[in-house]
């Protein structure tokens, strides 16, 4: 897994989000954006097909407690699929943009 | 005098007269107001079409010859937006061309003028008949249409609540877990099920016993619709009731498949008859009893071969005989089969039915999916009217190289832990997407066992996450002695391919998710979101009754 910064409110993840390691260090990535007074974060994920639950709780967390607005733009179908299984499409203002 | 049978049909309609002589219009007036409710007036065509779009009249009477517009004008204006109401035209002199005109407009009557009350009466009763008659027509069609409307709208509820009771009835209680045999493996129930309609003839039930037996019922009510499903039905809600409290001895089940099928017996008509299967796996004492009745064969995997079980016993009817038992032990079985009748008749594209390739496919599979699957790769499951259902009893953690980890409680313990299992995979062949999205139902079960077994945290997790403090206890966790996870990694083949089964024991006590959801569904609640990442990344994944181990399963390779 990847994780790109792209100014000061967005994140691209490449590669597949699968570990304990992977949750930690995005996690990590995500607050550092909020820690420099993000409001809104974009939230690209490229290639995974599923997001551990250690990363949606986080993610709750920033936009239930934090009150960030989050975009994230899925580009797995399966990704999106899970979300919306979850019924978290909404709360993290899911887009797909799976070909 | 009023006609009382005008004044029958006129009651509750309106009209419009459409006069310009002042002592005519007088005239008219008093004619029609004792008959209608509501009376308009208007002196020339063009008012009448204003009046006409205002009132919205049942009835318009009009002279023809009136100055700015006359009647025909007007009934020409009034037409192209409203075909229907009737209209009665006064005239002292009708010319052909204004007749045919006023015919192809629809004009129900003509009267000549000077106008007699008798004339104007006739015809009044015969429009206002005609209407009356069109809006009893209606009412009946809107009565049929409420009718159809509410028969549609029972029949849906009741075709719901059929299917809630089917689902309250016919149920697997080992969905999302299996029973632990000892400290090594155990056994799960893999379902599926395929119904052609509602209160399907195929029944089930699965229930384990406090004492760690399983207990098992499968029925095929031969037939179709709800004669065939009320048999299957009643008949498992028999065995759950009587399953509970079904004593841990030989007699105790003897009664319970005894009881069961003599309660089919009883609830049968003369010409019904009634297969079915009842069961019981003993995972302690490896062995299995069961009573078939005219179901198909078992199928068991025993040492990497398949053994046919037939039943001893025909399908059950109101004059069936005692039943008998059938009891096998369990050593070195890793596999039974159990399914209805709709499975194995089920016709090939290539001549003969599905039975011939069971075993094959059997051996072939690893879950109730897979072998489903490969029987829609020789049958057209479209052209089966028959229900199906197979439960597949797979032994959990079989394989032939064991390898036992563990590691500290604390997040780079779980951390580690993950990473070095997931080499070892690799090492062993396992690759590609399925290795990525076992990493990922790893991972989750690590953080499981991690935030359940030895952090503790159970039905506080989203508080924690949300109101803080989740982060801080995760990272200042210290290993500890005693509050190690444990991982057996197990791994087999299944004609040749790669079978990877991986169990977590957290030193927790046991958390139970299903109370732990909090009113919220398994996939929306905090605690279950874990689990149904888990089910989307593997072919199995179950817990064990207390909830202190979890188990995941993946097949590799085609």
């Amino acid at each position: 897994m990847e994780i790109r910064t792209v100014g000061s409110q967005e994140l691209v993840v490449t590669g597949i989000i699968k570990t304990i390691d992977d949750s930690m260090q995005l996690r990590g990535e995500l607050q550092k954006l909020h820690d420099g007074g993000a409001k809104s974060i974009t939230l690209r994920i490229e290639d995974s097909f599923a997001l551990p639950s250690a990363v949606i709780g986080y993610l709750m967390k920033l936009v239930n407690r934090e009150k960030v607005k989050l975009t994230l733009l899925a580009g797995d179908k399966r990704l999106c699929e899970l979300l919306d299984e979850l019924q978290l499409a909404n709360v993290f203002g899911v887009s797909c943009t799976a070909r | 005098m009023t006609n009382p049978l005008l004044k029958s049909y006129a009651t509750g309609l309106s009209v419009l007269y459409v006069e310009d002589d002042p002592i005519g219009s007088v005239l008219i007036e008093k004619m029609l107001e004792p008959l209608f409710d509501r009376v308009y007036a208007a002196r020339d065509g063009a008012e009448g079409v204003r009046q006409f779009h205002l009132q919205q009249p049942d009835i318009i009477v009009s002279d023809l010859m009136m100055p700015i517009m006359d009647g025909i004008g007007m009934l020409r204006e009034i037409r192209k937006s409203n075909q229907k109401t009737p209209v009665v035209l006064m005239t002292a002199s009708l010319e052909h061309v204004h007749l045919v005109e006023a015919i192809n407009l629809g004009v129900s009557k003509f009267l000549a003028k000077p106008l007699r009350a008798e004339a104007l009466q006739r015809a009044l009763l015969a429009v206002t008949r005609e209407l009356s008659l069109e809006r009893v027509a209606e009412q009946a069609r809107q009565q049929e249409v409420e009718l159809l409307t509410y028969r549609n709208r029972y029949h849906s509820q009741q075709v719901e609540l059929a299917r809630a009771k089917e689902r309250h009835i016919a149920g697997n209680l080992l969905e999302n877990r299996y029973m632990q045999a000892d400290e090594a493996g155990g056994w799960l129930v893999d379902l599926l099920q395929q119904p052609r309609d509602i209160m399907s003839g195929d029944s089930y039930s699965v229930i384990p016993t406090a004492d760690n037996r399983l207990l098992l019922f499968l029925a095929d009510a031969m037939g179709h619709g709800l004669s065939a499903s009320v048999t299957s039905m009643l008949t498992t809600a028999f065995f759950n009731h009587s399953a509970t409290g079904c004593a841990c001895n030989h007699l105790g089940f003897a009664h319970l498949a005894s009881s069961t099928m003599r309660f089919a017996m009883r609830n049968l008509l003369e010409d019904e008859v009634f297969s079915s299967l009842v069961l019981e796996l003993d995972p302690l004492q490896q062995v299995i009893r069961f009573a078939c009745c005219g179901m198909p064969a078992l199928l068991l995997v025993r040492n990497g071969q398949v053994e046919r079980l037939r039943g001893l016993n025909p399908p059950v009817s109101a004059f069936s005989p005692p039943i008998q038992l059938q009891e096998l032990s369990l050593e070195g079985v890793t596999a039974i089969l159990l399914a209805t009748d709709g499975l194995g008749d089920a016709p090939m594209r290539t001549g003969g039915c599905y039975r011939d390739r069971l075993a094959d496919d059997l051996l072939a599979s690893a879950t109730a999916g897979e072998l489903f699957a490969r029987y829609g790769v020789y049958c057209d499951d479209a052209d089966n009217d028959d229900d199906i259902t197979l439960l597949r009893l797979t032994a959990i953690g079989v394989g032939q190289k064991q390898f036992s980890y563990s590691a500290p409680g604390t997040l780079a313990g779980v951390s580690s832990l993950q990473s070095y299992v997931s080499r070892q995979l690799e090492q062993e062949g396992a690759k590609g997407e399925k290795l990525d999205a076992l990493d990922l139902a790893l991972s989750e079960a690590l953080m499981n066992a991690f935030e359940h077994g030895c952090l503790k945290i159970g039905v506080d997790k989203q508080r924690l996450i949300l109101e803080g403090g989740y982060d801080e206890l995760v990272m200042a966790a210290e290993a500890d002695t005693g509050n190690e996870i444990q991982l057996k990694l197990t791994l087999g083949s299944c004609q040749g391919r790669l079978q990877v089964w991986i169990e977590v024991i957290d030193p927790g006590s046991g958390f139970d998710a299903e109370a732990g959801l909090g009113g919220n569904s398994a996939a929306t609640a905090p605690s279950g979101r874990g689990f149904a990442i888990m089910k989307r990344s593997v072919d199995l994944v179950r817990r064990n009754q207390v909830g202190n181990r979890l188990v995941l399963m993946q097949m590799f390779g085609e």
